[in-house]
């Protein structure tokens, strides 16, 4: 099978300095002083290929840079050596209603996330009907994001992210959050994914539900690839070595 | 470019405009009250206490200045700290930031054309009468945005790496007020100093603003093609620098 996203040694390091040098002043008084560095690796020449339509987990511990290798994957963040390939449109979820306005109305963040995620206006226009029903806000949709509950803002988020349709998606547990019913939707959006065929790599603490959606998954320690196959045996690997 | 590009730059020019007069009219009109203090101030200052000889239109030609100016300051300003204000975005979704720009301008563009309709509104009051060069004005509003778009360029490429630039700009602004023909009338700078105050693109396209809108007489096309060649000189090198340095943005904001 072709691979939809591929890795090849792909590493990420960032460097701490130890005089923050962030204004023109401090530049020039340290001039041609020898500067104090710390290099972190936070990435080490990671590898791997993602097929079409595989559902992939990521797990590891906290700082384990499973972010940051969305990131990467993503195109937000240059690797500092290595290549990566993504041979298909691809979207990332690493914030549910990222760029929306506290001070603004349901109606108008449904417009501007939308714009973020990439939809057109025509798009939102047709469904947006659609989106205010899947979120159950219609009769708060004209009130300032402000006055809504952390669950309404989520689930506005969401209405309006499902109708994005990129073939590979990225997902950093944004889904964590909300309740049983919440959960349940997202349960049929995930086997939507799988149904259409979409290629989708999921970051989550959660390992039931790595366990439940994810074809393999890699495990992550300290910006290492510790291993990348068979769900259960990475969750088993994980639980025994890490946890 | 994605066909939505347009789109999200809309959105966000149009998100910051309304949260920045609070979604209201009576917010544009509040807002209104500084600059038209300012205006207040510096017109009872040189037309009351100190008189400038042989100026027509005092007002209107201080007024079509300060509007043209603050267009400036404020898009300049706004599009050095954009990437800043935007650092959630840009640190969790790639797109060109370009687009960040272009929308801080254009919130500051809506304003201007509010301004500008104040600007109207004085001019009818006053004893002046429409110029038929009056619509050459977009094309030197042409010259403004991009002029204001390609400094904000190069600010926004080093403003994350460069924190106090934002203060060091401030300084070059107030300074740059008073070396730019605002104010005062053109006839008090020295003739023999007069072409170094006029290398400044932004004094050229405020003169010659007032020249088409106030006073009916058109610019030689000398002008223009000067202020068109040092616009251009600014943009290229704003454009390759903003490029080469945007791919660091996500992670330095």
């Amino acid at each position: 099978m072709e691979p939809v996203i591929e890795l090849r040694k792909v590493s990420k390091k960032f460097i701490l300095p130890h005089l923050r040098e962030y204004t023109l002043k401090n530049s020039i008084l340290n001039f041609g002083k020898s500067r104090s560095y710390e290099k972190y690796d936070a990435l080490k020449e990671i590898s791997f290929a993602v097929n079409r339509g595989e559902f992939i987990g990521i797990i590891g511990k906290n700082g384990s840079a499973k972010s940051l290798l969305l990131k990467i994957i993503a195109g937000i963040y240059k690797p500092t050596k290595g290549e990566v390939l993504v041979k298909e449109k691809l979207l990332a979820f690493l914030e549910l209603g990222l760029g929306s306005s506290a001070e603004l109305s349901g109606r108008d963040n449904i417009y501007l996330y939308g714009a973020v995620l990439g939809l057109r206006k025509s798009e939102i226009k047709r469904k947006f009907g659609e989106i205010v029903a899947f979120s159950e806000l219609e009769k708060f949709i004209d009130q300032k994001l402000k006055n809504y509950s952390s669950g309404m803002q989520v689930r506005l988020a969401f209405a309006v992210a499902i109708q994005v349709d990129a073939p590979v998606l990225l997902i950093d547990e944004v889904l964590a959050v909300g309740d049983a019913g919440f959960q349940a939707k997202c349960a049929e959006i995930f086997k939507g994914f799988k149904e259409k065929g979409k290629t989708v790599i999921y970051v989550s603490h959660n390992l039931e539900s790595i366990e439940r959606w994810c074809d393999r998954t890699m495990l992550l320690h300290e910006g290492n690839l510790l291993a990348f196959g068979n769900t259960p045996e990475v969750i088993q690997e994980y639980v025994n070595r890490i946890l | 470019m994605k066909k939505n590009t347009w789109f999200l730059i809309r959105e966000l020019a149009w998100t910051d405009f309304k949260l920045r007069y609070n979604n209201s009219i009576l917010g544009y009109i509040w807002s209104l009250l500084v600059p038209l203090m300012i205006f207040g101030v510096l017109y009872l200052v040189f037309s009351v206490f100190m008189r400038f000889e042989g100026i027509e239109h005092y007002q209107l030609y201080l007024l079509l200045g300060l509007i043209l100016w603050s267009y400036f300051y404020e898009a300049t300003n706004n599009g050095m700290q954009s990437m800043h204000y935007k650092a959630s975005l840009i640190s969790k979704m790639n797109f060109p930031k370009w687009v960040i720009i272009v929308a801080s301008n254009m919130t500051s563009l809506f304003t201007l054309c509010l301004n500008l309709f104040v600007f109207a509104v004085f001019f009818m009051l006053s004893s002046a009468t429409a110029k038929v060069t009056g619509w050459m004005v977009f094309f030197y509003l042409l010259q403004l945005i991009i002029l204001s778009f390609a400094v904000s360029l190069f600010l926004a490429s080093f403003y994350l790496r460069f924190r106090d630039l934002s203060h060091i700009w401030s300084i070059v602004l107030q300074v740059g007020f008073w070396l730019i023909p605002i104010v005062y009338p053109v006839s008090i700078i020295p003739d023999h100093l007069r072409p170094v105050f006029f290398l400044n693109p932004l004094a050229r396209i405020i003169q010659d603003t007032r020249s088409v809108l106030i006073y009916g007489s058109s610019p030689p096309l000398r002008h223009t093609i000067i202020s068109f060649v040092m616009i251009v000189f600014i943009l290229i090198p704003g454009i390759v620098i903003f490029f080469i340095r945007s791919g660091k943005f996500a992670e330095e904001v």
